[in-house]
Parts: C-alpha cells; sequence; structure tokens
C-alpha cells in the first residue's frame, strides 16, 4: 500500500511537498495522504496530471514503446504493467514515468532504474527503455497490505515489516486489526517466513497469535474461542505457467471464551480446556493474462481449495472445507469489466473461522455479515461484476449461505457505486431488500 | 631516528602538494568573470566551466530532465562575510528530434528558453543569475564565489511547491556538502575592488 501512497504522494506534490522523500515517514501522515488523495479523488481531479514544473521538451512527443530490461515483466504487479501499456500512445510525461520507476525499484527491489529514451520508429515518437540496476540484495520495508473502514463494522488494518535477506529468505512480521474477514475481530501478531528453495518452490511457515473480540448477535458462548494460535507450514510449487499448488497444514489452538460469572464445574471444566484444529490444506490456483490488441487485455483466475481438519492429526474437529473461486476480467484502456464467482461447502463440525461469511468489503458489499448469518454458514454461493470507467467505479454483488441439509437462504443483492484508483477506494453500497435503503460505506485500500 | 630523518621529506611533500593545491585554485579562480551591469548588478560568466557535460549529460541525452543548482554569493570585506547571496534552480532537457538543448528557471517569475546548443544553455543559466552589490559594501574588497551542482539522481529532492521552488529547501541544500553521486563545480573570484569590475552594456 505504502509504495502505491509514495506513488501518489509524488504526483501529488503540491500538497506533501515534504513527504515525497521520506519513505519511511510516520503512519499519521501517510494516513493523512491517502485521505488527501481520495479528497483529490472524490473531487474528480485527475491526480497523475498535475503540471509538472519540471516539464520535458520531450513532452509534446508521443510514445511508441516502452522496453523493460534487466527484469521480466511478468515479475512486475498487473497495477504497473498497465501503468507501463497506458504509456504507450501517449505523450511523453516525465512525472508519471518518474512514478513508474519508482513503483518498478520497489517491486523488484532494484538499486536504480535508468531512464533512456531516444527516437522511435515514426516521425516524433519516442521509445522509452527501462534498465534494472542492481537488485537489493537486503532490504527493509513497511507495508500496509490491508487498511479500511466499514461502517458497519468498523476500521480493519494490518502493518507488516518485510526483510529481504538476500534473494532466496524473506522474513516479516506484524500486526493485525481484523473485523472484515471472519466473523470474529481477530487482533494480534504475526510472524513468517518464506525461503525460495528453487525457482518453482518455496517454503512457508506463518505463526499468528490473536485475541478475539465477538459481536453479541454471534452468540453461542460454547463457540466462541478469547484466543486463537495458529502454525501453517507450506510448501508453494510452481506446477506450470500460471499453475501454483500450495500444499502444507494448518495447526490451530483455540482457548476457550470463559464467562467469569457462571462458576467452572464438571463438564464446564471439560468444556474450558485448550482446543485443536489440525488440517491438512491443499490450495490450487490459475491465473492467466491473456493480451490483446493495445491496452486490451483479459484476465482469467480460477482456483480450488481444501482444508481438512481430521482427528488423525490430533485435532478436536473433524471437518473438510471446500472452495472454489474463478474470475474473469476484461480491461480495454478506460473502461474494465470483472466478474467473480465464489462457491463452498464444509462438511463435518468447524470452528467459527473456517465457516463461510457474505456481508463483508469483498462480498456482498452492502450488507453487514451480522444481519445474514451471525454463525455463518457451511454452504455459500456468490456472485459479483464490477464495472469501472475511469475512477468510477460501479459493482454488482448477489450471494446465498445455507446450512448442512437445508435449502439455501434467500438469495440476496446490492449495487454499489464510487471511486477507485489501484487498490484504494472510496464507496457506498446498497443492499437491495424492498424500500428501505441502508447504505454502507466503504473507504480503504486493498479493501 | 628513521622518524627525524623522514620527517623533512614529508614536510616538502606537503609543501608541495599545497602549492600545486593553490595553483590549481589560482587557476579555477580565473575561471570566474564578472562584469557589471547598468543597473548595478552583477553578471557572471565561467566560459571555461562545462556544467552540462558527463553523466548529468548523458542523462539529459537519454531525455530525462536533470536540475542544476545555483547559488551565488557576495562577500565584502572578509572572505567569510557574505552580504548577498542568490540561489536558483534550472531544469535542463534535450529535444530528442531537433538535438536542441531547452532551459527553465524554475523559481518565480518562471522562464525558459530552447532551441539552445549546450554553451548556449549554460550562458542563458548564468546570465540569469543576476548578483546585487549593496552601495555600503562597494567600497571594501569583494569577492564572488559560485557553486552548481547537478541534481543527484538517487536523491531528487522535494523542492517543488506552490508556487515555484523552495528557497529555504535550496540554501538548505547547499549547506551540505555535495554528495558523491553528484557532479559539482565552485568558482572564486576575489579580492577586487567595485571599480576593478568591468563595465558591461
Amino acid at each position: 500500500m505504502f509504495s502505491e501512497v509514495n506513488l501518489l504522494i509524488l504526483q501529488h506534490h503540491t500538497k506533501w511537498p515534504e513527504i515525497c522523500m521520506k519513505r519511511r515517514c510516520s503512519m499519521l501522515l501517510k494516513l493523512l495522504t491517502i485521505v488527501t488523495c481520495m479528497a483529490s479523488l472524490a473531487a474528480g481531479r485527475d491526480i497523475s496530471r498535475n503540471a509538472d514544473p519540471t516539464e520535458n521538451v520531450n513532452s509534446r512527443y508521443t510514445v511508441e514503446s516502452v522496453e523493460l530490461l534487466g527484469c521480466p515483466k511478468a515479475k512486475l504487479s498487473r497495477t504497473v504493467r498497465e501503468r507501463i501499456d497506458k504509456m504507450v500512445g501517449n505523450k511523453y510525461d516525465t512525472l508519471a514515468l518518474t512514478g513508474l520507476v519508482w513503483k518498478i525499484r520497489e517491486e523488484v527491489r532494484a538499486q536504480h532504474i535508468n531512464v533512456r529514451v531516444g527516437r522511435g520508429l515514426k516521425p516524433e515518437h519516442l521509445a522509452v527503455r527501462l534498465e534494472v540496476e542492481g537488485k537489493r540484495e537486503k532490504s527493509f520495508d513497511v507495508t500496509s497490505p490491508k487498511f479500511g473502514y466499514h461502517s458497519r463494522q468498523g476500521f480493519s488494518g494490518e502493518l507488516e515489516g518485510v526483510i529481504n535477506a538476500g534473494g532466496r529468505l524473506r522474513l516479516a512480521g506484524g500486526y493485525t486489526n481484523d473485523s472484515d474477514q471472519l466473523l470474529e475481530r481477530f487482533e494480534g501478531f504475526h510472524g513468517r517466513a518464506e525461503v525460495r528453495v528453487t525457482d518453482a518452490v518455496s517454503l512457508k511457515f506463518r505463526y499468528a497469535s490473536y485475541q478475539q473480540t465477538w459481536n453479541p448477535a454471534v452468540g453461542g458462548m460454547a463457540l466462541r474461542y478469547r484466543n486463537r494460535e495458529s502454525f501453517e507450514p507450506t510448501a508453494s510449487i510452481q506446477l506450470a505457467r500460471g499453475l501454483e499448488w500450495n500444499t502444507g497444514v494448518s495447526i490451530q489452538r483455540l482457548d476457550p471464551f470463559i464467562d467469569f460469572a457462571v462458576p467452572l464445574a464438571g463438564p464446564a471444566v471439560k468444556a474450558a480446556r485448550t482446543e485443536a484444529s489440525n488440517a491438512v490444506v491443499n490450495t490450487l490456483r490459475y491465473r492467466r493474462r491473456l493480451e490483446g490488441a493495445g491496452t486490451h487485455h483479459q484476465e482469467l483466475e480460477a482456483g480450488y481449495g481444501l482444508r481438512a481438519a481430521t482427528h488423525a492429526l490430533s485435532s478436536d474437529y473433524s471437518y473438510q472445507q471446500h472452495t472454489l473461486h474463478g474470475g474473469y476480467t476484461f480491461d480495454a484502456g478506460r473502461q474494465q469489466l470483472r466478474v467473480t464467482v465464489l462457491a463452498g461447502v464444509l462438511r463435518g463440525n468447524a470452528p467459527l473461522f473456517d465457516r463461510f461469511l457474505l456481508g463483508n468489503s469483498s462480498t456482498l458489499r452492502g450488507y453487514n455479515k451480522f444481519d445474514i448469518a451471525p454463525r455463518g454458514a457451511s454452504r455459500i454461493a456468490h456472485g459479483s461484476v464490477d464495472y469501472r470507467y475511469r475512477l468510477f467505479q460501479a459493482f454488482y454483488d448477489t450471494g446465498a449461505l445455507a446450512e448442512a441439509g437445508g435449502l439455501m437462504s434467500e438469495v440476496k443483492h446490492s449495487v454499489g457505486a464510487g471511486l477507485r484508483k489501484d487498490n484504494m477506494q472510496i464507496a457506498v453500497a446498497f443492499p437491495l431488500r424492498g424500500v428501505r435503503m441502508d447504505p454502507v460505506f466503504l473507504i480503504g485500500v486493498n479493501f | 631516528m628513521k622518524a627525524d630523518a623522514r620527517w623533512p621529506r614529508r614536510f616538502a611533500a606537503w609543501v608541495a602538494v599545497s602549492f600545486c593545491a593553490g595553483f590549481a585554485l589560482a587557476v579555477v579562480a580565473q575561471d570566474l568573470y564578472l562584469q557589471r551591469m547598468q543597473d548595478d548588478s552583477i553578471r557572471i560568466a565561467a566560459p571555461r566551466t562545462h556544467f552540462l557535460a558527463g553523466r548529468a549529460l548523458d542523462r539529459i541525452r537519454d531525455g530525462n530532465t536533470v536540475h542544476f543548482d545555483f547559488q551565488v554569493s557576495l562577500s565584502s570585506g572578509l572572505q567569510q562575510n557574505v552580504v548577498h547571496r542568490i540561489v536558483e534552480r534550472f531544469s535542463v532537457s534535450y529535444d530528442l528530434w531537433e538535438e536542441r538543448f531547452s532551459v527553465s528557471r524554475l523559481r518565480l517569475p518562471r522562464k525558459g528558453a530552447s532551441h539552445l546548443s549546450p554553451q548556449e544553455a549554460e550562458t542563458w543559466c548564468l546570465n540569469n543569475l543576476a548578483l546585487l552589490a549593496p552601495r555600503e559594501v562597494r567600497d571594501k574588497p569583494l569577492w564572488v564565489k559560485l557553486e552548481i551542482r547537478a541534481e543527484d539522481p538517487m536523491q531528487r529532492g522535494p523542492l517543488f511547491t506552490d508556487p515555484g521552488v523552495n528557497l529555504s529547501s535550496l540554501v538548505e541544500l547547499f549547506s551540505r556538502p555535495a554528495s558523491k553521486n553528484q557532479a559539482s563545480w565552485t568558482l572564486e573570484s576575489g579580492p577586487l575592488q567595485w571599480g576593478e569590475i568591468r563595465q558591461g552594456s
């Protein structure tokens, strides 16, 4: 997120000149910057088009091609690849190019990127060449993979420090306070280590310790837990181009929620013991990008996840969770259409954190998850259509939940609109349920 | 005993180095020419100094915009007694199709020139540095010092605000030594009397 913010700060230098070069500036300043940038977006001002005080005499020429040397383009994020594509055919913009170079430098952890611009093949056209130099062997970065506000659920966020120790080892640790992803608000610290064994195989170890806060709507004291500790060693294997398989185990320890108003005796003492939920996890993901003419492209993604907890792994819970998701994106320059579907089945007795839910920042936007199924469900079906035109976005979500053996609940629908710039968005969403309009506001990054 | 025997040789070496450094400085100092204009401002010229050179020039020719920071200081009475100082930032870019340079002054009032040769671009920058000598200091010996720094590509500074360039940032920039990636030039002239400065048109 911070790299995005840094980029916006750079482009939005009229308001935050002193922040520009302080890549390690405080969280508060960065948040203020997000708000300022959001305000600019809301005002319909395209901040990437600020007048460049250092205007280059070549800005009257058109960019014919942008070539990246020293790093495969596939290693860059989709956003950056899109930015590169967008430059072609447009006037040479040094400020946009500086922002892009900064972003690439962060993503590929390069020491320096040389910008070489020469004459293009056509008259009054330019060929831009970006030469990535010297990969940084060791680096430290602070990122916020997720940060946002949901008007019904409050703030959710994650802050993570990442150390890249050489090209093969990455260590990360951070703090999470999230009320969006699960039925519980979980707060605590996590750490992870990633070791790249070969180009196709990497090992990941993740440890987390969270404290839970429960919404009264969840009820069911026996289902709740107050602490959750997890350890997940997994291996990630690149089976083919775009196809990745993650496999490993998830070891979870749950400390039961104790109501001190009730004296513990007999079965209550037994119920108060620490529980384990140990499962084998497998995920298969496929992603493919199809380049079209000009800036047009399509992207396909699909995945299957299996989480199987069994007594054989000394687990107190025994269940299998199957999830299937798919997505299709059609990008035509200024316009983008994205369709996603999600389906899942849960068999057996699963703890609350593994139950399905709808009504958060990514599913049935506009609903409150506690109004749909406060304890989650064991069946899920969800679909979503997002349309974007430049900064404007509109979306439609539909979904339903059900319990095992029961029929699907009433299918719910919601619509919303807002502004989105890369991973930052501000939106308002409405549940479609009769005449009553009860909007939900969403604002955040990767949220 | 051995240490004592070495001492005169070391001393001689230091004297030689100091002499050479002083001589080089004297030669460099002659590269700064001053001219008194009709409005009593002082124009400077450095025909032998070419800051559009080396890596900075390579970057400009590669289509980048490169900034150059200039500081001119006027001292009176003593060389350390600075009575007037001006700082400016110029951006230089190179037209890849017309093969000519373009220069802009970034402080207000903004102005610029295009279709220039490298020498014309350098001269344009220096011509836009007008140094004013207060009347009360004109009867004392004067020193003029010109410092030029090419922008460090690794540390692009936040000098741009609305409107123009942040003056305090430029002054602060010159209070720090140039970084190892930064090309810099220092030219000095003086001591000289007000009347010794050549009158220009």
